[in-house]
């Protein structure tokens, strides 16, 4: 009897390992692919510098950007909006081997340069979404 | 399913590997359109878009033999080398699934120079995209031209398209055009404003609809367009991967045009 439980409790705990193992691997995949497991896209973006200001292009292909809301916090900007609708994995590249994940949101922090001016961001969203934020300059002293 | 297609020719060159899977012949005037990746993916989008509309026929492949990452396509179950050839009627279309690693970037602009002359082609096709820092307000990027020479300046005659007269080409782009002059192979390389990291799929219709009166054939970019947003999606990490790649050959960022 003894025996046996023994082999279920080592069972039970390969069984916990292997699930745990099954995420990293799967949140380590996220990172390189982009895309977070509970259903979040980072968006690509460039960052343009000039004299007097930043302008940040984010591409936000297939949202929904009337849900768009951009964050300023003092070093950096979040951006979140939801997808016009929930993509899978395969909608997007087809087949998938393996879990397949639902995509509904677009997150992401963008790390703002030291005199960079937060409280004066322009946001101005094109047709073919992509998103353009303006952030000021501090004047150096 | 088989997943090995046996090659009927092969040839190799420093690291790379050419395969023909099957005998065909090019129409002619024939034009060997090259999609590979740089800014904006203009290239790759285009040569996709041209191989789904047209109904293409995969015939022949290069493999980066020494490639970092070492990956294998599986198309329909097939393996695929990275690199890859359809054919139909008198156009040619190689179309990427990686960047072109950067040490690899000279023996392929070889490879494909003396290829299209072995194969009888008439003109490559290079399609480019420029980064371009005002994209973003411009709703029809503009498409301009650079020709290896008079018989490929001939091909833009009358299309109404501005010369590319300064700037620089960077990666294997430049290195194809360098050896199309000196082995005299007509090169056109046709390029398009586009956001410089981000997939450009309305930049890659411009070059299409160029594209449709220099070759003669019909390429319809309406679903292109439709499928625009998917497209972006689809092609965000071979964006990240070819940022990665064309920085490592001193390609443009977006800092140098501040």
């Amino acid at each position: 009897m003894a025996a046996f439980e023994e082999m279920e409790e080592f069972f039970e705990r390969l069984r916990k390992r292997l699930l745990r193992e099954a995420e990293r691997l799967l949140a380590e995949a996220a990172m390189q692919a982009d895309w977070t497991p509970d259903g979040g896209l980072r968006p690509l973006y460039t960052v343009y510098e000039y004299p007097d200001r930043y302008i940040i292009l984010v591409d936000m292909a297939a949202a929904d950007t009337s849900t768009l809301n951009v964050t300023a916090t003092e070093d950096k900007l979040i951006l979140e909006a939801r997808l016009e609708q929930e993509l899978r994995l395969s909608d997007i590249y087809g087949n998938v081997v393996g879990r397949e994940v639902s995509l509904r949101y677009y997150r992401h922090e963008i790390p703002l340069p030291e005199d960079a001016d937060p409280r004066n961001i322009k946001v101005n969203v094109k047709p073919n979404k992509i998103v353009e934020i303006v952030v000021p300059r501090r004047r150096s002293q | 399913m088989n997943a090995l297609v046996k090659p009927i020719y092969e040839e190799e060159l420093d690291g790379l590997l050419l395969m023909e899977y099957e005998e065909f012949e090019l129409k002619h005037p024939s034009f060997l359109v090259l999609g590979l990746p740089d800014t904006g993916l203009v290239g790759v989008i285009s040569a996709n878009h041209m191989v789904e509309a047209l109904g293409m026929k995969e015939v022949a492949g290069i493999d980066v033999v020494t490639m970092m990452p070492p990956v294998a396509v599986i198309s329909n179950g097939v393996v695929r080398p990275p690199l890859r050839i359809f054919v139909k009627d008198n156009l040619m279309a190689l179309t990427a699934e990686a960047p072109v690693p950067p040490g690899s970037v000279y023996a392929l602009a070889k490879m494909l120079v003396d290829y299209a002359m072995k194969r009888g082609v008439d003109y490559i096709v290079s399609i480019v995209g420029v980064a371009s820092p005002n994209r973003i307000n411009v709703e029809k990027p503009r498409v301009y031209w650079i020709a290896s020479n008079e018989k490929a300046r001939r091909l833009v005659e009358g299309l109404g398209l501005e010369g590319f007269t300064n700037g620089y080409l960077v990666g294997p782009y430049a290195l194809i055009l360098k050896n199309a002059i000196r082995a005299r192979m007509p090169n056109l390389v046709l390029l398009a404003d586009a956001y410089i990291e981000f997939p450009d799929p309305e930049a890659a219709a411009e070059v299409l609809n160029v594209l449709s009166k220099i070759a003669g054939v019909e390429i319809e970019t309406k679903k292109l367009l439709e499928q625009a947003e998917m497209i972006r999606l689809r092609l965000r990490g071979l964006m990240k991967q070819t940022k990665q790649a064309m920085a490592e050959m001193g390609g443009p960022s977006p800092l140098m045009y501040a």
